[in-house]
């Protein structure tokens, strides 16, 4: 039996008086690929930066691993768990980002190496050794003392996702990975993906590649105003949608 | 009186100036190191979400650069002894240009922290680090590059407001040049060399920060 790695359950979020999100409940087990698809603004970003904790959220419980992450309840009273904590909570996911986010200063092997070396405390060679793995695992083999500014956008992403993966995560966050990228750098890193979905890799990962999403999740989900629209397997979601808003949605969307 | 430029008195003391400029640049260095320092912690705190960190740098900021650094170094030197806390010259001196130092420091690494792009600070909390690994381990290697040009030329202003240390008789380079111009009336030899020593100075300091700006710049 696979194991539950990720329960969201009645998840609200709102800046001031605006909701973004209001009552997700989602689940995901060990090994799964679930994608999120959904317009601009309909709270699939910020559903995600609150399974990593870069956003505080008003309501509801997220569980990694059946433990409650970010948050503490003890008789009935909801509160925040403190600094150390929460980084420690939020080390439990790996994170990419849509504008890579590569530590400019650093090489790519010292990008992966550094929170190796000052979080998990690991030597300098046992972090050089893991940074090279993932980087051959990613296609740049031979790009580690590259600086992010000599790497083109599709092979910083790359570095960027070894350097969320070298760290063991129990899950795999994606935000909108390609968006950012030129067409012709889309596939080598929507390539590196679908290999680590082959392998097992727990991952959500929000999307605007429909083709992608299709082909390398067992479900998909579309989000519309703050809560899950819709969910199913991807053929239920993109031949046979029953909503109208999901059709319409597909409609203005390339496959 | 016939006008003649002789420029003997000068030679005559070439040694003392030079060591007058050493002078100079010791308090330089002190202030900027320790300027320096002192402008990394102060901007953090001047961006911090803490409203009492932002009070309390945003009023060293201002009380010090609104105010001439000519006071400064009189009320430390002549202030600080009726307090009870006694120091010679110089290192009166270098407190007053180190404080000096870092409110105009602190603004430069502000504005480096400002430009940081938001996503390198979530990248690294994405990948577990705390606020304080992130703040040593990323934000300030990219800030010392970053504002490296910047730092450059407050560098050299507060090398050349240490001329400023002559007003309470410490024996550097502008104090030396005004003596020889009292004793000598040498005016315009004695003004002309202090000009020569301070542009040739800080030609050198440019070009050095220059290399070091080009071997810590950030590859693209």
């Amino acid at each position: 039996m696979t194991e539950r790695v990720l329960e969201i359950s009645k998840l609200h979020k709102s800046y001031g008086d605006h909701k973004v999100l209001n009552g997700v409940d989602l689940d995901l087990n060990g090994g799964d690929v679930i994608s999120i698809i959904g317009s601009s603004g309909s709270g699939k970003t910020t559903l995600l930066r609150c399974v990593n904790l870069l956003e505080e959220f008003q309501e509801g419980v997220i569980k990694i691993d059946g433990r409650e992450i970010g948050y503490s309840n003890s008789k009935g009273k909801r509160s925040k768990v403190n600094n150390k904590q929460v980084t420690k909570d939020r080390a439990l996911t790996g994170m990419v980002f849509q504008s890579f986010n590569l530590f400019p200063h650093l090489s790519a092997a010292e990008n992966i190496m550094l929170a190796l070396r000052k979080v998990q405390k690991k030597s300098k060679k046992e972090s050089a050794e893991i940074a090279q793995h993932w980087l051959e695992r990613v296609g740049l083999p031979d790009r580690g003392s590259s600086f992010p500014g000599q790497l083109s956008g599709g092979q910083q992403q790359r570095v960027a996702i070894a350097r969320a993966i070298a760290m063991n995560p129990k899950l795999m966050l994606f935000d909108e990975v390609t968006s950012a990228l030129d067409p012709e750098l889309i596939n080598e890193v929507l390539d590196v993906i679908k290999s680590l979905a082959v392998e097992g890799m727990t991952m959500l990962i929000v999307t605007h590649e429909m083709r992608f999403a299709y082909e390398v999740s067992k479900k998909v989900i579309f989000m519309n105003d703050g809560v899950i629209a819709e969910q199913g397997t991807p053929d239920e979601i993109f031949k046979n949608a029953s909503s109208e808003r999901l059709t319409a949605f597909l409609k203005n969307t390339r496959f | 009186m016939d006008f003649y430029i002789d420029y003997s008195v000068i030679t005559s003391s070439l040694g003392i100036l030079f060591h007058a400029l050493g002078i100079d640049l010791y308090m330089t260095l002190f202030s900027v190191v320790l300027g320096t320092l002192i402008g990394l912690v102060v901007a953090f705190a001047l961006v911090s979400e803490r409203r009492i960190f932002r009070i309390l740098s945003g009023t060293y900021v201002a009380v010090i650069r609104n105010v001439p650094l000519l006071i400064i170094v009189l009320f430390i030197y002549f202030g600080l002894p009726d307090a009870g806390f006694v120091f010679s010259e110089i290192p009166s001196f270098i407190f007053a240009l180190t404080i000096y130092a870092g409110a105009y420091v602190a603004e430069v690494f502000r504005g480096g922290i400002l430009a940081i792009h938001k996503g390198v600070g979530e990248a690294g909390m994405a990948i577990g680090m705390s606020n304080l690994q992130i703040i040593i381990f990323i934000k300030i290697p990219i800030l010392i590059r970053s504002t490296m040009p910047a730092l450059s030329s407050t560098y050299i202003s507060i090398f050349k407001d240490a001329s400023v240390a002559a007003i309470i008789s410490v024996p550097e380079l502008t104090f030396h040049i005004r003596k020889i111009n009292l004793e000598t009336f040498r005016t315009i030899e004695a003004w002309s060399t202090a000009t020569v020593f301070y542009v040739v100075s800080c030609f050198l300091i440019a070009f050095l920060l220059r290399r070091v700006e080009r071997r810590v710049a950030i590859p693209k």
